[in-house]
C-alpha cells in the first residue's frame, strides 16, 4: 500500500535537472525523516502533558517512503504509510502529529528564508534545529530545498544561508558541510589513522585516514616533495566564523593531474593586486569560484588540460599547444565572456571567436575545437 | 648590440610560470606599456645581473627568472629593437606598435617558444 502523499520538497539547482537526485543528497532526506519523527514525538508530548514518553509504536508503526521523483527541478515524493498491514482501516497512527511536525519544520525554514532570522513564534526547540546540521549539508551555492508551507503564499527555501541561520539559532558550535578540498599531504600518521592536508589555498587540516583510500593518500604523502596533490570529497566541519576546522568523513580521494584547473585556480587565490610592478589586478575570488565550478561541470575529462595563467587585468588566460597549433583562450571573470584565438604555424590557419561561458553550447564548441586539435596531432 | 646579442626578459610575476611552462604573455607588452616591451641588452648586462637589477626595488616581488631572445629572433618576427638608454643604460624596448591583438599573441607564442628552447638564463631560488 503506497500510503498518503506526505511531503514533496522541491530540489532546485542544475544537479537536480531532469528529475534526478544525486545519491549523496538522499542522506539529507534520511536526516529529514529523523527530524520529522523527533519533532512529531515532541508535538505529541506537548499535547499530552501527562505522558512521559511517546507511546510504543509511535515511530515503528509508520514509514516515510520515497515513492517517486517528479520534475521541477527534482521533486521527491515522500509518502507516509502504516508499517503494518494489520492496521487496515485505522489509517496511519498519530498521523496528525507527523503533519504538525512537517509543518513546524517548513515554518521554521520559511521564517528564516523570508526574514533572515527565526521569528520567536516559529521556533522549534534548539535541539531539533540542530538536525539541520545533516539536512542541507550537500547543498551548493545557488541550490535550495523548497518546502510548501500551509497558509503561506511563498514557499520555504532551505539555502546554505538559511541553514546557517537555523544552526546558529540551534547554538551548534560546528556546522558540517559537503566539501571538495585540494592539497598536498605533508604528514600521515598510520598509528592514529589521520593525515594532514595542506590546502592549495587555505590552512592545514587534519583528516581521518580511511582504509579504503589509504593507498592514494600514502602515495600523495610520498610524493609531497614533487607537489603531488589530491582532491578530497567529504564532509567538513566549520566553526561559527565559517572557518574549516576539520574533516569529519571522507567519501572519495583522487590524485590530481599536475595541470588540474580548479587546483590551479585555488593557487591563484593567493595572488594580490599590484604584482606587476605595483600595477595590475588579481583575479576576483567569486569569479574563480564560478570558473572552477563551470570547468568541473562542462569541460570533458578526456581532453588535455591547459596551462592556466592570470592576466594583468584580473582575468585568466588558458593555453593549449600541440603539433604546431596553439590556442590562447582569454576569460573575463566578471562578464564570463571568453576570447578564443587558435592558430596553426604549419598552415597559417586562424580561428578567432568570442564565447559566452554561461552557455553549454559554447563550452561544447570549445571542447570540440580542442578535441579536433588533439585528433589532428 | 649585434644580431646575436641576447636580450633578456625578466619573467614576472611568478604566476606566469606553471609546471615550468611560461605563459606567452611574458613576451607581450603589459596593457600600460603602450605596446613597448622592456628587455635588457645582454652585451651590457648578464641575465643574472638583469634579475638583480629588477629586484633591487624591495617593492617588487622576486620574479622567477630570466629568459632571452636574440636581436635577430626579434627582428625576424618583424619587431623593431630600440635601445632606450635614457631610462637606464641597458634598457631596450621591443616595439609592438601598429600590430593587432592576435598578431601580438602569435608573436608572443613564437618568442616564448624560442626562449624556452634556449632555456632559463637565470632561475631564481624557489621561494618558500
Amino acid at each position: 500500500m503506497p500510503g498518503e502523499e506526505f511531503l514533496k520538497p522541491r530540489l532546485h539547482g542544475a544537479r537536480f535537472d531532469d528529475a534526478s537526485i544525486p545519491l549523496q543528497v538522499l542522506a539529507d532526506l534520511a536526516a529529514l525523516r529523523e527530524m520529522i519523527i523527533e519533532v512529531a514525538k515532541w508535538r505529541f508530548l506537548e499535547a499530552n502533558p501527562d505522558r512521559q514518553r511517546a507511546p510504543r509504536g509511535f515511530t515503528n508503526r509508520i514509514e516515510l517512503k520515497l515513492t517517486g521523483i517528479e520534475e521541477g527541478s527534482a521533486v521527491p515524493v515522500i509518502n507516509l504509510t502504516a508499517a503494518e498491514r494489520s492496521l487496515n482501516g485505522l489509517g496511519v497512527p498519530y498521523q496528525e502529529y507527523y503533519e504538525l511536525a512537517r509543518d513546524d519544520i517548513a515554518n521554521s525554514i520559511a521564517s528564516v528564508s523570508q526574514s533572515g532570522r527565526l521569528s520567536e513564534n516559529k521556533t522549534l526547540p534548539p535541539k531539533y534545529l540542530s538536525y539541520f546540521n545533516r539536512i542541507g549539508r550537500s547543498l551548493r551555492d545557488g541550490e535550495y530545498f523548497e518546502f510548501v508551507v500551509p497558509d503561506r503564499s511563498t514557499p520555504a527555501r532551505l539555502t546554505r544561508e538559511a541553514r546557517n541561520v537555523l544552526l546558529q539559532t540551534a547554538s551548534v558550535t560546528e556546522i558540517t558541510q559537503e566539501v571538495n578540498l585540494r592539497g598536498t599531504v605533508p604528514e600521515a600518521d598510520q598509528d592514529n589513522m589521520t593525515f594532514e592536508l595542506q590546502q592549495v589555498y587555505g590552512t592545514k587540516v587534519v583528516c581521518p585516514l580511511p582504509d579504503l583510500h589509504r593507498d592514494t593518500i600514502i602515495q600523495a604523502f610520498l610524493g609531497y616533495e614533487n607537489h603531488i596533490r589530491i582532491l578530497i570529497q567529504g564532509i567538513g566541519r566549520f566553526d561559527r566564523q565559517d572557518r574549516l576546522s576539520g574533516v569529519e568523513s571522507i567519501d572519495s580521494v583522487s590524485l590530481l593531474e599536475p595541470l588540474d584547473v580548479p587546483a590551479r585556480l585555488d593557487e591563484l587565490r593567493s595572488m594580490e593586486d599590484g604584482e606587476y610592478n605595483g600595477r595590475g589586478s588579481a583575479p576576483d575570488h567569486d569569479g574563480l569560484d564560478w570558473l572552477s565550478d563551470s570547468f568541473e561541470n562542462y569541460f570533458p575529462d578526456d581532453l588535455p588540460l591547459p596551462n592556466t595563467f592570470p592576466t594583468p587585468v584580473g582575468g585568466l588566460e588558458m593555453e593549449w599547444s600541440a603539433g604546431g597549433q596553439t590556442i590562447i583562450f582569454r576569460i573575463d571573470l566578471h562578464t564570463h565572456g571568453g576570447e578564443w584565438y587558435q592558430f596553426d604555424t604549419k598552415t597559417d590557419a586562424e580561428i578567432s571567436r568570442a564565447l559566452d561561458l554561461d552557455t553549454r553550447e559554447d563550452w561544447r564548441w570549445m571542447s570540440d575545437r580542442i578535441r579536433h586539435m588533439t585528433i589532428v596531432v | 648590440m649585434n644580431d646575436n646579442t641576447l636580450l633578456h626578459r625578466v619573467i614576472k610575476p611568478r604566476w606566469l610560470v606553471q609546471n615550468d611552462v611560461v605563459s606567452s604573455q611574458a613576451f607581450r607588452p603589459e596593457p600600460w606599456d603602450d605596446n613597448l616591451m622592456s628587455v635588457y641588452d645582454g652585451d651590457q648586462i648578464t641575465a643574472t645581473e638583469a634579475w638583480h637589477h629588477y629586484t633591487r626595488d624591495p617593492e617588487k616581488a622576486p620574479p622567477p627568472g630570466v629568459l632571452s631572445v636574440t636581436f635577430t629572433e626579434f627582428t625576424d618576427e618583424g619587431l623593431q629593437v630600440c635601445p632606450d638608454p635614457d631610462t637606464f643604460p641597458e634598457h631596450v624596448l621591443i616595439d609592438y606598435r601598429g600590430l593587432g591583438t592576435n598578431q601580438i599573441r602569435r608573436k608572443s607564442v613564437n618568442l616564448r617558444d624560442i626562449a624556452m628552447g634556449r632555456g632559463w638564463q637565470y632561475r631564481a631560488p624557489r621561494q618558500g
